[in-house]
């Protein structure tokens, strides 16, 4: 019944479309008509049936429709299952890459795991372990690595110099180090500008300093000397070329020495705070020490106290200049000295007070 | 290592004990001054103990007094030979290296003598519980007194210098030297804790003898009265060798009593800070004159030399010295006058935090503070020799100060020894409630 209708109402519009060519006006409000009644009709229709059945799709499961599957490709076993034992590596490996679990055959973990709930407490191994993948490896650089690489270089390495087998007759022989860098890179202009920048290295014992002269290197250089190493470290890179850079650190260098040598008369003017350590002669220690020994010798001149009791080691004449190079006074002197410009262990302190105790005679130790 | 390091590093033990802590309920005295007990239960649980077989036997027995008997016995037995941790000898004039790690008892009279102020409070509260106050003959106090002893006066006054970790004994050492110097009848001045002075003074005002400097005249007469309690029995002859004048109408005439002029700065508080200036001038000059001899005692002696909380009126800080106060001891520690002796502590708590880092005398001091005691004797206070600790053990258990039975035990004493790394001010806090 629904079919005909519908091939009813078809062949009314083709109808339609066949009246359209004689008198389009005329034919329109023909069809128009025709269908408002189609309308009208199925209007009828609807509350005339039964009520139609609501379908919630994806309740039942449709059979006969089948999708097309994509034909699954066999995984192959990772490939350290494979390897033999004796392989070289470096084909395995030839270059840096990131972490690849199957290529690698040895087990190895990497992660983090908060509980023993998460992955049961054990920290993920190498298969899918993104870690592993950030962080950088050195599988591109094994022995078997260098080696190949160096048998490569050979052929363009030079004989190695008579006379500088050991580090310290490199250092003997060639004690300024020039650090340079180059940058290849492919790209428009061959420049880099990094590639100026210049680092000169020196020992300062290997310059020929008094004193004087080390201690005003040491000042000029400021942070460029590295006391635990002993070098004095400039880099320049204030030129656009390396070739500047080399020829200004070099002037550097050449100005620093002379200028360390020279004596200014302001110099003299240098007061014990800005000494770089202590000295003991100009310290306020020494005048103490004289003034007290010189004390103590007036008393123990009058003094009615038994010998063993008074200062027997202080000399007679107990003038400044005999004072200092009094042995005792020496010894003090030293152990100030070492208290000051070195480490404030137990060490030094028990000798300062064993030195104390000595120049001023002071008896009774328990052991 | 320091001992809290340590105790962090063995964790695990302390888990175990916090776990295993419960206030022992069977023999809860009045006073709650154990609790060593955290750390003994462990021990106990695995050690049973004889006299706990014994008073299984012993509760059939009727009479409730023998009963307790019987148990005290039985405990007696069970705590093994009590070792030596105590000397009669109490004059530290006759100490020797004989006496070294055990206890003496100080006299009551000479406590309220010297003492009145300057023991350590966490010292004082644990003696007011133990109803006595007893110091341990350590090396570094016997190495003073021992230098003292053999001094010879007639030089300039020499100085030695205490340093040591925090709560090694530093101002117990001084206290011991302090004895000393009562008992050997030195006229004591000592200045417990100066660098109270530069953090809560209780009252600054501008000195009416010198301008520029500040007197703290209730610091003053404390002083004066703890002064006068220590050495009045030495200083009844002692007249003033000039006049001084106070005001128009107040003077101290030469040949007056020197414990007037303590009384008057007692009476005139204006006046005190210049009074104390005065009797230090008068004992040196008494010292020259052999009449007295003098024990300059000063504990954190590096507060000298540190700026203070008072601020003048350019707003700027204050340095220590230009309180009158400390201008007139720092001169007592100039080795330039004779018959006497100078024995300070340096301690970092003494400093500004920034300046805590070392217990040395050099690094405490200062450029500035080194070079006004230079030249002196440093003498170092270690923590607690392993004689020395199980010594105090003993007495603690001696004072039921731990009544935990575990801690006659071997194993309890070494679990002691190692939580509180043989410092004695950790080991008191590990021996105390909390």
């Amino acid at each position: 019944m629904c079919c005909l209708r519908r091939l009813s109402v078809v062949h009314l519009r083709l109808v339609c479309l066949k009246l359209d060519k004689n008198g389009p006006k005329r034919e329109y409000s023909r069809s128009a008509v025709l269908c408002s009644r189609y309308k009208q009709e199925k209007r009828i229709r609807e509350v005339e049936e039964e009520f139609r059945t609501f379908k919630i799709p994806g309740l039942k499961t449709e059979t006969g429709v089948k999708r097309t599957q994509r034909r699954k490709m066999p995984v192959p076993p990772p490939r350290y299952q494979q390897m033999p034992v004796d392989q070289d590596w470096t084909n395995v490996w030839p270059a840096a890459t990131t972490f690849k679990w199957s290529a690698v055959p040895f087990p190895v973990r990497q992660g983090y795991v908060e509980t023993v709930t998460e992955n049961e407490g054990v920290i993920p191994s190498k298969y899918a372990n993104a870690e592993l993948m950030k962080i950088p490896n050195f599988l591109h650089l094994t022995p078997a690595h260098i080696k190949k690489h160096c048998a490569a270089l050979r052929e363009f390495c030079t004989e190695w110099p008579a006379g500088l087998e050991t580090d310290q007759a490199c250092q003997k022989h060639f004690p300024v180090e020039v650090e340079t860098s180059d940058y290849c890179f492919s790209g428009p202009s061959i420049r880099d500008p990094r590639a100026r920048t210049i680092t000169v290295k020196v020992k300062l014992s290997d310059l020929d300093l008094d004193y004087h002269a080390r201690d005003k290197f040491v000042r000029l250089v400021g942070d460029r000397f590295k006391p635990d190493t002993g070098e004095v470290i400039f880099t320049t890179d204030r030129c656009p070329m390396k070739k500047q850079n080399y020829d200004y650190a070099m002037y550097l260098l050449t100005a620093v020495y002379h200028e360390s040598w020279k004596r200014e008369p302001w110099e003299a003017e240098k007061t014990e705070e800005d000494m770089e350590k202590y000295f003991w002669d100009i310290s306020k220690s020494r005048k103490t020490v004289v003034a007290l020994l010189q004390n103590i010798g007036e008393i123990d001149k009058e003094s009615a106290a038994p010998e063993e009791k008074k200062l027997q080691h202080l000399p007679e004449d107990t003038s400044e200049e005999k004072l200092i190079a009094h042995s005792e006074v020496v010894k003090y002197r030293d152990a100030v000295s070492d208290l000051r410009n070195g480490e404030e262990s137990q060490e030094a302190l028990e000798r300062y007070g064993d030195g104390v105790r000595r120049l001023l005679n002071i008896q009774g130790s328990l052991s | 290592m320091d001992a809290s390091m340590r105790a962090v590093r063995c964790g695990k033990t302390l888990r175990l004990f916090s776990a295993l802590f419960s206030r022992p309920k069977t023999h809860d005295i009045a006073s709650n001054v154990y609790s060593t007990s955290a750390c003994f239960k462990s021990a106990s649980a695995k050690q049973q103990h004889p006299h706990v077989q014994s008073l299984s036997s012993c509760r059939q027995m009727s009479n409730l007094a023998e009963q307790f008997k019987a148990a005290t016995a039985a405990k007696r037995q069970a705590v093994n030979v009590q070792t030596v941790f105590r000397t009669q000898e109490g004059d530290p004039t006759k100490q020797s290296t004989a006496q070294e790690g055990l206890f003496y008892t100080v006299p009551e009279e000479d406590v309220t003598r010297i003492f009145q102020k300057g023991l350590p409070p966490h010292f004082t509260r644990q003696a007011k519980t133990f109803a006595e106050t007893s110091f341990m003959v350590r090396k570094p106090a016997l190495q003073v007194i021992e230098y003292l002893k053999h001094l010879n006066l007639d030089h300039p006054a020499p100085r030695f210098v205490l340093y040591g970790k925090r709560g090694s004994g530093r101002t117990l050492s001084l206290a011991h030297v302090l004895h000393f110097g009562l008992r050997d009848n030195w006229v004591l001045l000592y200045l417990p804790w100066p660098c109270d002075w530069n953090k809560w003074p209780h009252e600054v005002s501008p000195s009416p003898y010198k301008s520029g400097r500040m007197d703290l005249p209730i610091e003053a007469a404390e002083w004066l009265v703890s002064f006068k309690a220590q050495n009045a029995h030495l200083l009844k002859d002692i007249r003033l060798s000039q006049s001084y004048v106070w005001t128009k109408r107040e003077t101290a005439d030469e040949g007056s009593l020197l414990l007037d002029v303590v009384d008057f700065g007692l009476n005139r508080m204006k006046f005190a800070t210049d009074c104390v200036g005065v009797i230090l001038k008068e004992l040196r000059k008494q010292a020259a004159m052999h009449k007295i001899k003098l024990l300059v005692a000063v504990d954190g002696v590096n507060a000298f030399w540190n700026q203070t909380s008072v601020k003048n009126l350019e707003r700027e800080f204050l340095m220590a010295d230009q309180f009158s106060l400390v201008h007139n001891f720092k001169k007592m520690l100039l080795s330039n006058w004779t018959h006497g002796a100078i024995v300070c502590t340096v301690d970092a708590e003494a400093n500004a935090v920034t300046r805590r880092e070392q217990t040395t005398p050099y690094y405490l001091l200062g450029k500035e503070g080194f070079e006004w005691l230079d030249p002196f004797v440093p003498v170092h206070v270690p923590d607690y020799t392993e004689k020395e600790a199980y010594s105090c053990i003993e007495y603690y258990l001696d004072r039921n100060w731990i009544q935990h039975e575990a801690a006659q035990t071997e194993e309890g004493k070494k679990e002691l020894i190692f939580l509180s790394n043989k410092n004695p001010f950790q080991l008191m806090r590990v021996c105390a409630a909390k």
